[in-house]
């Protein structure tokens, strides 16, 4: 029985593709409670594509688990909800789908039963969930009542003239049914606990259901546009906790946390970018991410080649700024020139981002030959362009759907966060942090899964 | 203040029960009972299962299945009850536990759980970019540090107010505690996360690992953290409560055993010496259980006489692969490598290997760099967005083809970093900068030479062509792989021995020496070094093709061996779940490239028996892949020596392994790894499962287990078989202890088929003997 589903979810991924690529531009269509439009086509070809992965994967990897049967249901249904949820218009519908996605994720983290901690980890994020999809039950009520419409894209379209006072209640509760679901800090204790799962849930749940809360925020983007303040809270929310899960991710000793906390990191980046009114780049930055994260899951097992030699790294010198700055500026360069952030408003730190990648890997070509440092500036600007034209083409894919590219204005604020992360980049690269234990010991305090949820006794692991 | 001295006593003697747990880069198996092999079977594991709060027996279940799929025999188990004065016990119903007692949840442990905080962090190996501050100092003044800093641990920073030194500080911390209740308190504390004082242990004598000295930890450090955190939560250490076993679990098993051994003994016995003719060639396997079925193979097909040996082939030495930062140690762990061999670009290759050297900083640089960005505090976000496609199409490629992606990206990597050919660098040198010089002396290499050829009992009647065989297995995406690689080489592939010993045996001024020794090798006889590769059996030479006469041997060698693989891999993969075996060959190297595989072979389930004697004695049996063969030619060795190192290392090399196997099968949770979709890897040490736990020692589920609650191993102790002259082996068992600890206690059981009366003898574990004739027909004698 489980063994159909690949192909299926191959099949549903090309033909949304096709759909995604047949009616760029063209208006939604209406099907009752749902709206075929151009972002619910793309993430239903990100869910599928993950989920057709997931499959194939756990087919092999669950050979001969106990209670197969229902993992593959639960697997199936979470993708069935997560379709569901991209494409649901009606808010009642939207809000079941967020309900059940939490309730059958929760119950795909304690899997394994007869295991206390999977259990225990499994109540855990059912216990953030439920607050979650109160929030967002109750925000929805706010919103629709605002605006009086029942639906999504009536709500998004009447959300400026409202109550401007209920939209932007109804925004901050639904950012914080996003930011829980997201695994943000200081909301990510479900997700750092949440290890209890097997290997494919993990995957499936890292590349797809965290981001469900960048689709809420995505979905709902004009309502958000209309409340300013919360935008500016997203961002701030999203930047402290991409810094954080960065750090944090640096002081663990577990493959899998390490992933979690990165997760954590790279869901904040997500919310700042809807925070900066790039809900396209988001949606971009979804699947990518999606990508990369399912793959690093699938792979944990290849952790054991992670062992290095105990000599603390070196400092790079000064000799390595100038590669380090060549590489920032191709990257930044090729990235604005490409993707146009550089011209609208706060895109300038998208631009940032997409340098500091290109000084990381600048650094890296310090290390090497003449020729490679040479070449490496230029292989970065290509790469910057490429980057560019992925997020410029996923924004003009998603043209169709209304509000997702509504840049907001350069603030100080924003300046902040930037030198915040220029700052803490070059910080590590120094190595100043490793004096501070305190420091140290508040990363790994911090980013500690839920007591209960650790094995604490050999003789419990398992029943 | 209490005696340092005595305290120092009363550790060492808790840390006894600790078994060492080696780092998964190579993997070792030990019994996880090691520390109570002294008592006999049955009180071992009364204390193991107190101790650990582990089954100790095989479940009902598994007794039931053995009993309805006639793996027991009903007649076995009915005399063995009868033996036993329990003859209710052949009852199923007698495996029932006494009383239906209601499992009682151990109590949440909050020492156990903040020491698996601080063990992860101070004990990792290169996983964290940021470690643990202060290791430098030891676990100890490190964690007492840091202590205070730690929300969860109630006045954390007391621990400043203690000693900085260990054992002061567990003087202190006993302080109250009557001198008799110390050793058992410090034991439970030990025995509480014996997975992570298991690997402090090992790690503490482990000279070769950098870590040591960067984090040095000893058992004296684990017991004053433990102590200090016992104090903080004043959480007393409790026993487990252990599952129940019922009394007719002994038996059950004996009966188990006794038929599979019955059978055995019926079947040597039923085989006649092969007629045998001059082989073209002879081909020596490592005595691993997964030799046998290729040797089996091979041998139906053509002229060829194969031989079993350890693995590493008598060279006692740690080897650095070409290319590799450092050398890993290449002989079992009994045994402590001296001199490094290194692998160097092959003569007339240097250019060649110059640019895979070259490649190989290339690729170890992009893996750095890839890290590094992957690691970046503000610089990961833009490469996510930027490479995310990328990972996606290598996911796509490695979930829907994984032999297409593993072909492509080892193309890749070979355009990278071409292959060039190699060879040992056997010579002692001092040329490549390292304090030590490398390499072996000539009177080392002849040592070598005629342990090996001498032990193996190769010492006359040589093929113009000799094969040694090393083996590895494969598999990507897993922690266990090193599981897969020869245990002699101490969980490594054994090709660089195979290579190092065949180099040797080639050289003429050792076959000078061997032949003052008393060991001609005939002049057109050439050595060659080869890899078994067990995931797919496929046979690689690894040293250039010789010419002459021996080129057309080995040109029909490689047919038989193709054809060999073939059947192999069919009777292989029969045996595993979820396998097709419409293509065998396909289906076995698919498995050990896919990175969705959890059980990419079986190893060395089922393992059950150890023959040590010539090839004719077990010729044209089939022996499943269950037995240990190591050759033996008892007519060479009329004093005994070969045996004497048959039986006190490579055959408790075998034990450690069968044991290993047993205890991960009665109690996966406690001495196994338990599931593998639920592991994650720690420290680039070794797996947790879930968000955290104990080191998980031991083999995973999925290496015993054919599907939940179904083993596919069956848990056997090791019975040896001999085939020498019973006084022989009687006077070796004499001589050394360690063969009557585990003979005496139930550990292993022996056979000996002696050759001059054609007898079958039993030894009881009391030391006497019965005799034991194995034909179906006749009345299976019974001594108690």
């Amino acid at each position: 029985m489980a063994r159909l589903l690949p192909p299926l979810l191959w099949l549903g991924f090309g033909l949304s593709c096709v759909l995604l690529a047949l009616r760029a531009g063209a208006p939604p269509v209406d099907v009752g409670p749902l709206r075929i439009d151009a972002l619910a086509l793309f993430l239903a070809a990100a869910v599928l594509l993950v989920s057709a992965v997931v499959h194939g994967f756990a087919l092999r990897h669950m050979q001969g688990e106990a209670g197969q049967h229902r993992f593959f249901a639960k697997l199936a249904a979470l993708t069935a909800v997560a379709l569901g949820l991209v494409a649901a218009d009606w808010l009642p519908l939207f809000a079941a789908m967020w309900l059940a996605m939490g309730w059958l994720l929760a119950d795909a983290i304690g899997h394994v039963q007869g295991w206390r901690q999977a259990q225990a980890a499994g109540r855990l994020a059912r216990r953030w969930f439920l607050a979650g999809g109160a929030a967002l039950v109750v925000g929805i009520g706010l919103l629709g009542a605002a605006t009086g419409e029942g639906r999504i894209s009536g709500v998004v379209a009447a959300a400026a003239e409202a109550d401007a006072v209920l939209v932007g209640l109804g925004c901050a509760l639904l950012a914080l049914a996003a930011a829980i679901q997201c695994g943000v800090f200081p909301a990510h204790r479900w997700l750092v606990s949440s290890m209890t799962a097997p290997t494919p849930v993990s995957a499936l749940m890292h590349a797809g259901l965290v981001n469900a809360g960048g689709i809420l925020v995505a979905r709902f983007a004009p309502a958000f546009e209309a409340a300013p303040a919360i935008l500016l809270l997203l961002f701030a929310l999203g930047a402290a906790s991409a810094l954080f899960g960065a750090l944090a991710a640096l002081v663990q000793t577990d493959v899998k946390r390490g992933l979690a906390c990165s997760t954590t990191a790279q869901m904040g980046f997500m919310l700042l970018q809807c925070g900066l009114g790039f809900h396209a780049a988001a949606m971009a930055h979804l699947l990518l991410h999606g990508l990369y994260k399912a793959s690093l899951f699938l792979g944990a097992g290849s952790g054991l080649g992670a062992a290095r030699r105990p000599s603390p790294p070196a400092a790079p010198g000064l000799s390595a700024a100038l590669p380090a700055l060549a590489g920032a500026l191709a990257m930044g360069l090729g990235f604005a020139l490409v993707s146009g952030k550089a011209d609208a408003g706060a895109g300038m730190l998208l631009v940032l981002f997409a340098a500091l990648a290109g000084g990381q890997a600048g650094l890296a070509a310090a290390e090497a030959g003449r020729i490679a440092r040479a070449a490496v500036p230029a292989l970065l600007f290509v790469a910057g362009m490429f980057y560019g034209a992925l997020v410029a083409g996923i924004e003009a894919l998603l043209a169709g759907t209304p509000g997702l590219v509504a840049p907001q204005p350069l603030s100080a604020a924003h300046v902040l966060v930037a030198l915040a992360f220029a700052g803490a980049w070059i910080a590590v690269l120094a190595g100043w942090h490793r004096r501070s234990a305190a420091l140290y010991a508040r990363l790994v305090w911090l980013s500690r899964p839920a007591a209960a949820a650790i094995s604490d006794r050999r003789e419990a692991t398992h029943a | 203040m209490p005696d340092l001295a005595r305290l120092a006593a009363q550790i060492e003697i808790a840390a006894g029960h600790v078994t060492p747990y080696w780092p998964l880069r190579g993997f070792i198996a030990a019994n996880p009972l090691q520390g109570l092999e002294e008592q006999p079977f049955e009180s071992a594991v009364r204390t193991a299962a107190g101790l650990f709060g582990a089954r100790c027996w095989p479940s009902a279940g598994m007794f039931r299945a053995a009993l309805a799929e006639g793996r027991i025999d009903p007649a076995i188990l009915a005399r063995t009850a009868a033996r036993h004065g329990l003859p209710d016990a052949a009852d199923p119903a007698a495996l029932d536990p006494p009383a239906a007692l209601p499992a009682r949840p151990a109590a949440p442990s909050a020492v156990n759980r903040v020491a698996i905080r601080w063990l992860a962090a101070f004990l990792d190996e290169g996983q964290a970019v940021w470690p643990m501050p202060g290791r430098e100092l030891g676990l100890w003044p490190a964690f007492r540090r840091i202590a205070g800093h730690d929300a969860e641990i109630p006045r954390g920073a007391e621990a400043m107010a203690l000693p900085d030194q260990p054992l002061p500080t567990i003087a202190a911390l006993l302080d109250g505690v009557a001198e008799a209740d110390r050793t058992v308190l410090l034991t439970r504390h030990l025995a509480a996360l014996a997975g992570w004082a298991g690997f402090i242990k090992q790690r503490g004598r482990d000279r070769t690992n950098a870590w040591a000295q960067a984090a040095p930890a000893g058992l004296a450090d684990l017991l004053a953290l433990r102590l200090f955190l016992a104090r903080q939560f004043a959480e007393p250490v409790a026993a487990p409560a252990a599952p129940p076993a019922p009394d007719a679990a002994p038996i059950w098993l004996e009966a188990w055993e006794e038929t599979w051994r019955e059978g055995l003994a019926a079947r040597l016995a039923g085989s006649g010496p092969a007629p045998r003719t001059a082989p073209l060639a002879q081909l020596v396997f490592c005595i691993d259980v997964r030799s046998e079925v290729l040797r089996r193979h091979l041998e139906r097909r053509g002229p060829w006489e194969t031989l079993g040996f350890a693995g590493f082939f008598a060279a006692a030495i740690a080897v650095r692969p070409f290319g590799a930062e450092a050398a890993h140690a290449a002989c079992p762990v009994l045994l402590e490598p001296r001199q490094v061999v290194p692998e160097g670009a092959a003569p007339g290759a240097e250019a060649a290997g110059e640019k895979r050297l070259a490649g190989l900083a290339r690729l170890g640089q992009a893996k750095a760099g890839l890290r590094a960005l992957k690691d970046s505090v503000a610089g990961a976000f833009g490469f996510v967005e930027a490479a995310g496609a990328g990972f996606g199409a290598a996911m796509v490629a490695r979930t829907v083809a994984p032999r297409g992606f593993a072909a492509v990206a080892g193309r890749l990597a070979a355009r990278v970093a071409p292959p060039a050919p190699t060879a040992p660098r056997l010579a002692l040198a001092c040329d490549d900068g390292g304090a030590e010089p490398t390499g072996l002396s000539p009177a080392e290499q002849l040592s070598i030479a005629e342990a090996a050829l001498r032990i193996m009992g190769l010492t006359s009647g040589f093929a113009k062509l000799v094969v040694l065989c090393g083996h590895g297995g494969r598999a990507v995406n897993n922690p266990f792989a090193a599981g897969l690689d020869c245990g002699a080489c101490a969980g490594h592939r054994g090709g660089p021995n195979a290579r190092i010993v065949a180099a040797i045996l080639n050289d003429p001024a050792v076959r000078q020496g061997l032949a003052a020794r008393g060991i001609a090798i005939p002049a057109d006889t050439v050595f060659l070094g080869a890899e078994h590769d067990t995931t797919t059996d496929a046979l690689e030479i690894l040293d250039p093709p010789p010419g002459g006469a021996q080129a057309a041997i080995l040109a029909r060698l490689r047919g038989d061996l193709a054809a060999a693989q073939r059947g192999a891999a069919a009777e292989r993969m029969a045996r595993l779940p979820g396998a097709s075996i419409a293509d065998p060959v396909a289906e076995a190297e698919r498995r050990g490239a896919d990175w969705a595989e959890t059980r990419p072979e079986w190893a060395l389930a089922r393992n059950a028996g150890f023959i040590v004697a010539d090839r004719g004695f077990t010729q044209g049996l089939d022996l499943e892949g269950r037995c240990f063969l190591h050759s033996y030619d008892w007519r060479a060795d009329a004093d005994g020596t070969a045996l004497e190192v048959i039986l006190t290392a490579p055959m408790v090399v075998a034990e450690w392994i069968n044991t290993q196997y047993y205890f991960s099968t009665v109690d996966n949770s406690v001495f196994g790894a338990g599931s593998k979709v639920t592991h994650s890897v720690v420290g680039a040490v070794g797996v947790m499962q879930g968000n955290g736990s104990d080191l998980m020692t031991g083999l995973p589920a999925q290496s015993v287990f054919r599907a939940d609650g179904e083993a596919y191993h069956e848990p056997l102790r090791l019975m040896t078989v001999v085939r020498a002259p019973r006084a022989r082996v009687e006077a070796i068992i004499a001589r050394q202890k360690i063969l009557r600890t585990l003979f005496a206690n139930g550990w292993v059981a022996l056979l000996v088929a002696d050759p001059e009366t054609g007898a079958f003898w039993r030894r009881n574990r009391d030391g006497s003997w019965r005799a034991t004739v194995a034909p179906a027909a006749a009345p299976l004698s019974v001594a108690a």
